[in-house]
Parts: C-alpha cells; structure tokens; sequence
C-alpha cells in the first residue's frame, strides 16, 4: 500500500509539531527515527486519520486521510505508543471486540483472534482479565489487535517497549514477515529494530524531515567521520568534551571510544594515540544526520 | 446489505459488551439491593394509593428522579472508560462510526431501565392488577424518555467536557439543581416548570380523571424532552462525525432539525399552556348592588350528547326579596356557557347575566324562568407552575364545582366561597356515555340527584367512579379506593349512629361520604344538604387517618359534628375570617365532648377522669368540656343537646362572649333546663 505524503504540516497553537514534510512511501517496512518531540507520533497520528492536518496532504491507498477517513481505517491496524484496554474483558474478549469494530466477520473472527494470539504468545492468557496484565503482556496484546483483520497498513509506534529481548526479536521478525505483503510503518528509538528489518528509512527532526532513504544510505552519511580511539583514564575527559562520542567502553588501563568526527580526531595531539576510521553503523548515520541538523538549525538562528 | 450487516455487528457487540461491563459488576448488584431495599422501606404498607397513583405520584417520581441520577453517573462512567484506559486512540482508529456509541448508550440505557422492575414491582403488589396494567405503559415510556434524555445529555457532557471523576459531584449537583431550582423559579416564573425534567413535586394526579387535570401540558412537557432527546443524540453524533469524520451526516442534521421543532414546538406550547391558565382569572362577578331575589328552587339538566359542547338546560323557580318590584335580574354565569335560549330577553356583561322582565316582578311574587345555555367548560389554574384544572367537562370525565359558575347563581350573594341561598335543587345528567355521576346531593334515581334544601351543588363523572349504597351511606369514590373507602365508611357511620342523639334537630336519613383525589373548588367544610350530612375526603387521607386512631376519631366526629350541627339550625364562622370567637370555642368543646363520650362508651365518670387526668391535660384542664360532661352526667344526651341548641340559637352571643364565660355560660344554660 502506497503512502502518499505532500507538505504536510501540523500546528499545535504556536507550536509547530510538523513542517512541510514531504514523503513517499511504496509499500515494506518503512522506519520512522527521530528524537522525542521531533513530531514521529504527530505524522503516525495523521496518517491513522487521528489528527487532522493544518495544510498538506496525506494519502494512504489512495485514499485522502481527511476526506475518506473511514476508507482509511478499514485497511489499517495501529498500535499506538500509550494504549490500553477495557480492564474487565478477556485478552480473547477484546481482541473478539475489536475484530468486530474491524468488520470482520463472525466466520472468520474466531479464527483471526485465535492465531493473532498464538502470534503473540498470548494463548495461555488468553481468558485472563486484561486488568490484570502486565506491561509487557498488554503490548504482546496491543501487537496483537493490530495483526487482526490482515490490514494493508501497519502504523506502530515504540511497538517493542517493554518487550523483553527474546519477544522484541520476535515482533521484529513477525513485523518484518508481514512487511512482504504490506506496509509497515515502524515509529521507534530503538535503531537496531529498523536496521535489523526496514527497507527504507526517514529521519523527522524538529517536525522536518531531516533524511530519507535506506538504511544504509542512513549509515552512510557517517562515512568518514566515525573514528575509533584508545585514551587513558585520566585523559578521557578531555575527548568526552570535544567530541561527539558514538559509544565507549572501559579497557585496561583506559576507554575505548567511537567518535564522530569530520577529522581525524586528536590528530597530532599525542599522548593520546592514533584514531583509527572504522565502517559507520546506522547508528552513527543517525547521529551524523542528527547532528547536521543542528548545525544547519544554528546556521538558520544565527 | 452487507454493510448494514457489519454495522449491526458492530452495534451489537458494542451494546453487549457494555452491557456486560455495567451490569456484570458487584456495584450495579448492590445498587438493585439497596433501591429494593429503600423502595420497600418507603412505600409497602406505607402508601395505600392504587398500583397507578402510585406510579404516578410518589413511587413512580422518586424512581425517575434516582435513576436519573444514577444515570448520570453511569453515563459519566461509560462515555469516560475509553479515555480513563487508555482505549481511547486506540478506539478511533477502528473503522466504527456511531452505531458503536449509540449500541454502548442503549446498553447504558438498558441497565438503567432495569431499575425500573423494582417501582413497578412494589406497585404491582399494591395492585389492583387493572389498574397497574392501566399505567404500566405510560409510566415505562415516561420514565424511559426521561431516563435517556438523562442519559444521553450525560454522555454529551462527559464527551464534551471531558470529564474526569473531578465531575461526578458536579454531575450530582446540577441534578439536584434541576431537582429543587425549577420549584423555586415556579414562584416567579411559573412555566419554569418545564425544566422540571425528572417530573418531581407536586401531582396532580387523580384516581378518578388520571391525568384529566393536567390537559395537554403533559403532552408538550413530553414533546418537549422528546426533542430534547433528539437533540442529545444528535450532538452526540454531530461530535463523532466532526471529530472523526470532519463533516456531519445529512441524517444527523435531519434529527438536529427535528430536534430543535419538536423541543421549540413543545415548548411554545407548554409555555403558552401555563400562560393561558395564568390568565383564566376566576369569574366572580359579586355584584351587592344588583337587585334582591332567591332562588327557591333549581331544575337543572346536564345534557352530554356532546361531550365538546354540553348543554344545560336550568328551570329556576325565583322570588323577588327585594321591597321594591324588580324589572330585572342578575345572575353570576360562567362567560364559557353561552345562553342559546331564554324565556326573557337577556343580557351578558361578562361573567354577568342579566335577565330582563316583561313586567316588574312584585315584592314577595314569584316567577319560573327557563334557560338553555351550552359551551365547553374548562377552568384552570397554576400551581407551583404546573396547570390544573378544578372544573371541566370533558367525554372523561365532569367535574363542576360552585366555582365554576356553571348554574345560575343570584349576582347579589357572594360568589364561592360563599354559597347561594338554600334551595330545592333537583339535577339531572343525560347521555352521560361511560361516566358515572355522583354529586352532593342525594341520589333519586340513575343520574339524577335531588335535595330540598341546598345552598351548593358539586358534580363529579368518571368512568372510574363508584358509587355505593350501604346503612344509610352513599359512599362516592374511585374504584381504586373502594375497598379502603368501605373502611372508612363503617367508621362514619358508627361515629354517626353514635352521635345523633346529641342533634335531635338534625332529622338525619343518611350520609354522603365522597372520598375523592382533591378538593380544589370546593367551598369550606363542605355543607351539607337537607337530612344529609356531606364529608369529602381527600383519598390521602385514608392513610393518615387510620395511622393514629385518636386523630382518626377526632377527624371523623369533627366532620359529621359540623354538619350536624348545621343541620340543626346552627351557624360555625369560615376557619381564618377572623379572630378566635367563643362559638368557635364551644363548637371545639362539642367536638372534644364527643370525642371523649365515643371514647368511654358513654360513661361520664371516665369522661370526667380523662378530662381532668393531667397526663391528658397537660395540667390544664378544659372547662367548656368539664362543663358539658357535667351537664351530660345530670341530665344525659337530652341536656347536652339542650345545651347545644342554645349554641344554635344565640350564636351572636357567643361571639363576643370572652373565653373564660363560655363554661359558666354552658353551665347556666344547661341549668336552665
């Protein structure tokens, strides 16, 4: 399914949640990064037909999200990233529930409920009083929901919070398997769920769309700028200041880092060793993205 | 098809879920515990009102005003549950439209409704069974309109307003608002009754007419919420369908507009209603200055063939009173009852008829004059802003009081609550269809009624109307009432039977005991007509009369003595025309004198013990009653009775006698024997 999106932007009062965002997603699973309050969950909420946009345009299937909102619904399963269910149904009760809300036939609705739970490994709760859930099985039960009605387009936002890891790999790989046939649209801040299954990748910062491509040309874009160092333990504080730091681990006697860096970092500036250039990781890209950004943005300030 | 299919689906399975979520739930078990629980404390074998007054009065207005309540908390609880879990966003992805909400508000509806079984329930068990199923539809599609308009602006609210559990009291508070504020706004708005949404207050209801009284009000107060509830659901609708839809739905405008006439419709209407009644200024066209005549005799026919206009016709024996020959007569009639045909020319000045003579009628002479008049009679009134009417004839039911005006009644003698002068009156009502008649007359054959001397006459027809004719009473009622009214009869008459020897004069040959729904119209303390006494009752009573059997005997003999001792010959002043007179005072000591002498069979050693015990007295014991028992127990019924025509005979002197004379008084007089 087709996910058309034309200058779309949104305004909260003053605040300007997104801004001419521009996107076009063919069909796969399609990752959505971005820091907190970079406007992932506002353009989710759009394209779900939740919110309504302050101008611009977004189509999904073809379909316009404010003119035929129903049409829209029909073809989607959405997990939101704060949810919940009646306290008092059964996990087969809501999902029951909610597959009638999908339209999905009394035939076919028992059937649908029951392998969305298996999908989940929801089967031995399954007539436990959702109210008594934990975190975790509530999200198991929110993917769930989501699967029912085989929707064209999966919306997820921070699906695999609170998930334990062997679960998280699991939704990864379920979401990916059913990515073949459909859209996905993964909302996350977990980078190694979309290196590990998306095909395309979209970067929002600051309600802009900062990058869009795929994921290894997100990881490209630190090409040549990511440096791994060796410093001793005293002089470590030194290079955490000046440097971007990708990650660190202690070694004998020092750390070891990965630093971003247009240069070689340290340089000449011995005692500290030689830096050496290592392969980018998608993480890195984001940084380098993230970081690009916000020089432009102080650019534009200043 | 199909997609109607999956939009049942849909409201299906929102409705049972709800329902499922509200009813399946210790709380909603302990509500239904708890309401029987009150609904019994309050009413089994404590109202004896029939299956349908009660449902239409007290049980029935306590259950529609808490189940409001609760309905808008309910209502609070489930339009909240989606956002208090979280459900909400989740909700609104779904390709629902309003069928799920509506499905959830009926569920809602429907636990609320259960609530209902327990009223119904109680009134079932008071029974008669005719009677509850009589009412059974209209107090359940009432209460229903009530419940959902209650419920479905509670969702409006909590949706809109976003309630979180802050609100309930809020909720709680402007029911109690809409409870006691539209009572208060009554008093100088009246049509603010119309805001009375859970039909609290004041009832007008009546076992013989049911809601006769009330008009078409009740129609538009209906109208009126029935738009009301279109216009609840139509927000509700209008809000999901801008909300989720970004336009509304042309059937949703379609009910908007329904909505807004039938809630203005209704409205106007009812506003209209009460605005009209407010105006109905009763006639009272006293005219002291017209010439002096009586009326001696009333030859009056009531003539129903049709009911929308009934026709009267009236045979008045008149005489001139007056020292001077009279060339014309004024009588009070009704402006509603138009004069169609007259043995002598007349003229109407509003509420005033004048007759004129063809020749002066002498000082002494006599004349018989013979009227035709016919119109539709209704006569309203507003109390606490809710229209009733006291007088009105209608193909269900009659009810004429002297109020109305509906016979001619000489202009020169007070209009009610005074009566005209004694007269033979003889009525008739003919093609009276299924109503029964009675009147304050006694009965002389089918629809005809008869007494030699009357100075009023009271006319009631209802389908629902009993009339029974045991020991000497003629016991008038509503079938409803008939058993605990047979009760009561047997109490009057032994009261009666006991009594009548003090009121020799009386010459009585029976009762007439009218226990009826209300006394609107009725002139005070009900005279009586020639030979027999006349008690009305209001149906209430019943209960409260047989609660305290002191009281009850002390009620009983207050009424009958009043009009035995009119009877006899004697005068009692209006009750708060003016100060506390020693006549007053001695026509208390016969009561308190007969209450004692039923009391100890007659024995007037006990009579006087109780009379002069402290514990009775409070310390102060009472002379007129000592005196009376004195006299009873040196002479007996016959020197009390004595006494008591004195009383009849020298009432100016006892007026202005000062109270601490009136034992020495009835000391002397029944020495005087």
């Amino acid at each position: 399914m087709e996910i058309s999106i034309s200058r779309l932007t949104k305004d909260f009062g003053k605040v300007r949640a997104l801004e001419d965002v521009s996107l076009y997603i063919t069909g796969g699973m399609f990752g959505l990064l971005g820091p907190n309050g970079a406007g992932k969950t506002t353009l989710m909420r759009i394209l779900t037909t939740l919110l309504v946009p302050t101008s611009g345009q977004a189509r999904v299937g073809g379909f316009d999200v404010m003119k035929d909102p129903g049409a829209v619904r029909q073809r989607l399963g959405y997990l939101p990233q704060d949810f919940g269910f009646y306290h008092s149904l059964t996990a087969f009760e809501t999902l029951d529930y909610i597959a009638t809300m999908k339209n999905i036939t009394q035939r076919k609705r028992k059937e649908q409920v029951s392998v969305a739970i298996e999908a989940v490994h929801l089967l031995e709760e399954a007539h436990r009083k959702v109210g008594t859930f934990s975190g975790g099985m509530r999200q198991r039960l929110g993917i769930a929901q989501a699967l029912l009605g085989n929707p064209e387009l999966i919306v997820v936002d921070e699906p695999t919070a609170g998930l334990d890891p062997e679960e998280r790999i699991r939704f990864r790989n379920l979401l990916a398997r059913l990515a073949q046939a459909r859209t996905v649209l993964l909302s996350t801040h977990i980078i190694a769920d979309v290196e590990a299954s998306c095909s395309s990748v979209a970067v929002l910062d600051h309600g802009q769309l900062a990058f869009l491509g795929s994921p290894a040309e997100l990881a490209a874009k630190a090409s040549g700028l990511v440096w791994e160092v060796e410093v001793g333990a005293d002089e470590w504080q030194g290079v955490d200041g000046r440097y971007p730091v990708l990650s660190n681990r202690a070694t004998k006697g020092g750390m070891q880092a990965r630093l971003l860096s247009a240069n070689e970092p340290l340089g000449l500036a011995a005692p500290f060793g030689r830096a050496r250039p290592v392969e980018p990781t998608l993480e890195d890209g984001y940084v380098a993205v993230m970081k690009a950004q916000s020089r432009s943005a102080e650019r534009r300030h200043a | 098809m199909h997609n109607l299919a999956l939009t049942t689906g849909r409201f299906g399975k929102a409705f049972w879920t709800e329902l499922r979520q509200l009813a399946v739930h210790w709380l909603y078990l302990m509500l239904h515990v708890l309401w029987t629980a009150l609904l019994v404390w309050m009413f089994v074998g404590r109202d004896d009102r029939s299956a349908q007054a009660l449902l239409e009065t007290t049980l029935g207005r306590i259950a529609i005003g808490l189940i409001s309540l609760v309905g808008l908390f309910l209502a609070g609880i489930s339009a909240s549950r989606s956002r208090q879990t979280k459900f909400q966003e989740l909700e609104d992805a779904l390709p629902t439209g309003f069928e799920v909400l509506t499905g959830r508000w009926l569920a809602g509806l429907l636990t609320l409704a259960l609530f209902l079984v327990e009223p119904v329930a109680v009134a079932a068990r008071q029974g008669p069974l005719a009677s509850l199923l009589d009412e059974l539809p209209l107090f359940l599609g009432e209460a229903a309109l009530t419940i959902a308009f209650t419920s479905a602006a509670g969702w409006w609210l909590a949706g809109w307003l976003k309630l979180g559990r802050w609100a309930y009291p809020l909720l709680a508070a402007g029911w109690l608002a809409f409870l006691i504020g539209p009572a208060m706004l009554t008093d100088t708005y009246p049509p603010a009754s119309l805001l009375n949404f859970m039909r609290q207050g004041v009832s007008f209801y009546s076992e013989l007419w049911g809601r006769l009284v009330y008009g078409d009000q009740l129609l538009w107060f209906n109208l009126f919420y029935g738009g009301m509830l279109l216009l609840a659901i139509a927000l509700l609708a209008l809000g999901i369908q801008l909300r989720r839809f970004h336009r509304p739905f042309w059937w949703t405008l379609g009910i908007l507009a329904a909505a807004l006439v039938l809630a203005s419709g209704g409205a106007g209407r009812y506003v209209a209603g009460v605005q009209v009644a407010l105006n109905q200024v009763p006639e009272s066209p006293f005219s002291p200055d017209s010439p002096a005549f009586t009326v001696t005799a009333y030859d009056l026919t009531l003539d129903m063939s049709n009911p929308q206009s009934p026709r009267f016709i009236a045979q008045l024996t008149l005489q001139n009173t007056a020292p001077a020959p009279l060339s014309e007569l004024a009588f009070r009639l009704n402006l509603a009852l138009a004069v169609s045909e007259s043995g002598l020319p007349v003229e109407r000045e509003g509420a005033l008829l004048r007759v004129l003579l063809a020749e002066p009628l002498d000082s002494g002479a006599s004349l018989v004059l013979a009227l035709r008049y016919e119109g539709t009679l209704r006569l309203e009134s507003v109390s606490d802003g809710v229209v009733e009417a006291n007088d009105f004839i209608d193909p269900g039911g009659v009810r004429l009081t002297p109020q109305a005006n509906w016979y001619p009644i000489p202009a020169r003698q007070p209009s009610f609550p005074g009566l005209h002068d004694s007269a033979h009156i003889r009525l008739v009502v003919t093609n009276g269809g299924s109503l029964h008649f009675a009147a304050n007359l006694p009965a002389a054959g089918e629809n005809v009624f008869e007494a030699g001397a009357a100075e009023w006459v009271f006319l009631i027809g209802s389908p629902r109307l009993v009339v029974e004719q045991a020991e000497n009473v003629n016991l008038i009622t509503s079938q409803a009432d008939q058993a605990r009214a047979c009760e009561l009869a047997s109490i009057f008459v032994d009261s009666l039977r006991t009594i009548t020897p003090f009121f020799p004069e009386a010459e009585i040959h029976g009762l007439i005991l009218m226990v009826l729904g209300e006394e609107g119209g009725l002139p005070e303390d009900t005279p009586p007509v020639t030979g027999y006494p006349l008690v009305v009752i209001p149906r209430y009573a019943l209960a409260n009369i047989s609660a305290n059997p002191d009281s009850q005997q002390t009620f009983v003999l207050r009424a009958l003595a009043a009009d035995l001792w009119r009877l006899s010959g004697g005068v009692l002043d209006p009750k708060f025309a003016g100060p506390v007179t020693s006549l007053d005072n001695a026509f208390n000591a016969v009561v308190g004198f007969l209450h004692l002498y039923v009391k100890e069979n007659g024995d007037p050693e006990r009579m006087l013990d109780q009379v002069q015990d402290p514990a009775q007295t409070q310390g102060e014991v009472d002379e007129n009653q000592q005196a009376l028992i004195v006299i009873y127990r040196q002479g007996g019924e016959g020197a009390v009775a004595a006494v008591l025509r004195q009383m009849y005979l020298r009432p100016d002197e006892l007026r202005v006698l000062p109270y601490d004379s009136l034992a020495q008084w009835i000391r002397e007089v029944g020495s005087e024997r």
